[in-house]
């Protein structure tokens, strides 16, 4: 099928395209950022302490240190929402194409056109933060020295 | 038969736009819907396609009006519901795609009586093209009840008087249009019946085969029908001047 029929028609939707892709290349790319400073700072600050003496420090668990890494994907799938009122409200520009959507016999078709592109978009968006958090989980434990690695470091005291 | 079964209306519970309103049209005819502005014609074409919410019912052959038969009804509208982003082209696609009775011999005709570019965006068209292809893209669509609300507001005479002798040519039998206008005159060799509404109400309804026999024009059945006062102009003129005098 193609893309243009989950889009309203005459949609500029290769702009949309172009724009969630980018909106979700930064959202992940802020993700893994916010983290690296996060992980950084504490590891930087770690390593102080344990020369000037201090004992028993771990790193803190892994969720501790990814808390502020969704805002981005946060912001974006809540934009999907307006993404899809402005879908919608695209069938009353120059004229009433609303009319003509509603009284289509494919019951469907008008939420379709609506809801397809930002229900994929909420998709790529969930699995974008899969893949950054999977990312962020593989830098924590090749990064964290042996040494700092709590026992729980994955999901914390979550399931302990 | 497309029936409108003692439909209600009224905006923001205010104003009555439909009162009880119940009118039966059936295959083959081509309605005249006249009244003055705000009588109610464009309230009970949005009716029949269920574009409004209203109480009372609308059938067609019977059957309540939902998306397994409202492919029979067509709409063109002065407010437009075209895709303004699509060609003509890109639309006769679209009505391909959705409508399995899209006349697509008839779109290409009246795309070349009215000389419309195919290949040009609907939002780049003048007021009177946007309407031509508005009325195409509903004579095209297949259907057999064809709704048209002042399609040709902005249109010349010129290009009105070729279209109303084209439409008898091209309509088949079993077509019906109901056409909500106020060129009273122009259509009147169009329709074969006038239907009036005033303030949400039928106020008259004739054939143009009874008016013939009564020797009654269309323009003087409606300005009878409606009490219109011929001589309101007067009075406002001798008022202002028995103003001015004084």
């Amino acid at each position: 099928m193609k893309t243009e029929f989950w889009y309203p028609p005459g949609f500029p939707r290769a702009e949309e395209r172009f724009l969630q892709r980018c909106a979700l290349a930064l959202a992940s790319l802020a993700g893994f950022i916010i983290f690296l400073c996060q992980f950084s700072t504490i590891l930087r600050d770690l390593q102080t302490a344990l020369r000037t003496g201090a004992e028993g420090l771990t790193m803190p668990p892994l969720p501790a240190l990814t808390a502020g890494c969704w805002i981005g994907f946060l912001v974006l799938a809540l934009g999907q929402g307006v993404l899809a009122a402005a879908h919608y409200l695209w069938h009353y520009q120059g004229g009433r194409s609303i009319y003509r959507m509603r009284t289509l016999p494919q019951r469907f078709e008008l939420a379709r056109r609506c809801l397809a592109a930002p229900a994929a978009a909420l998709g790529w968006c969930v699995l974008a933060a899969v893949a950054v958090a999977v990312l962020c989980a593989l830098y924590y434990r090749v990064f964290t020295p042996a040494g700092l690695l709590p026992a729980h470091w994955l999901l914390g005291g979550a399931l302990c | 038969m497309l029936n409108w079964n003692n439909v209600y209306k009224s905006y923001w519970g205010a104003n009555r736009a439909l009162d009880s309103v119940s009118l039966s049209v059936g295959p083959g005819e081509i309605v005249g819907l006249f009244g003055a502005n705000g009588a109610g014609k464009t309230t009970l074409l949005k009716c029949a396609l269920g574009l409004l919410r209203y109480t009372g019912s609308v059938t067609l052959d019977g059957e309540p009006i939902t998306h397994r038969n409202i492919a029979r009804l067509s709409f063109a509208t002065c407010e437009h519901s075209f895709f303004p982003a699509l060609t003509p082209a890109a639309h006769r696609e679209f009505y391909k795609e959705h409508f399995p009775t899209f006349r697509e011999k008839r779109f290409d005709a009246l795309m070349d009586f009215f000389a419309l570019p195919l290949h040009r965006r609907a939002r780049g068209f003048s007021t009177g093209q946007k309407n031509q292809l508005e009325v195409t893209l509903a004579l095209s669509q297949g259907a057999d009840y064809i709704l048209m609300d002042e399609p040709f507001a902005g249109n010349d005479v010129f290009n009105r008087e070729d279209f109303y002798r084209l439409l008898l040519g091209l309509l088949e039998p079993e077509e019906t249009i109901i056409l909500s206008t106020h060129l009273l005159e122009e259509v009147q060799h169009f329709i074969s019946r006038a239907v009036l509404l005033d303030r949400g109400t039928i106020a008259g309804d004739v054939t143009t085969g009874e008016l013939e026999e009564r020797g009654e024009s269309l323009m003087d059945f409606v300005k009878s029908s409606l009490h219109y006062r011929g001589d309101r102009v007067l009075k406002t003129l001798e008022g202002l001047d028995d103003g001015e005098e004084e």
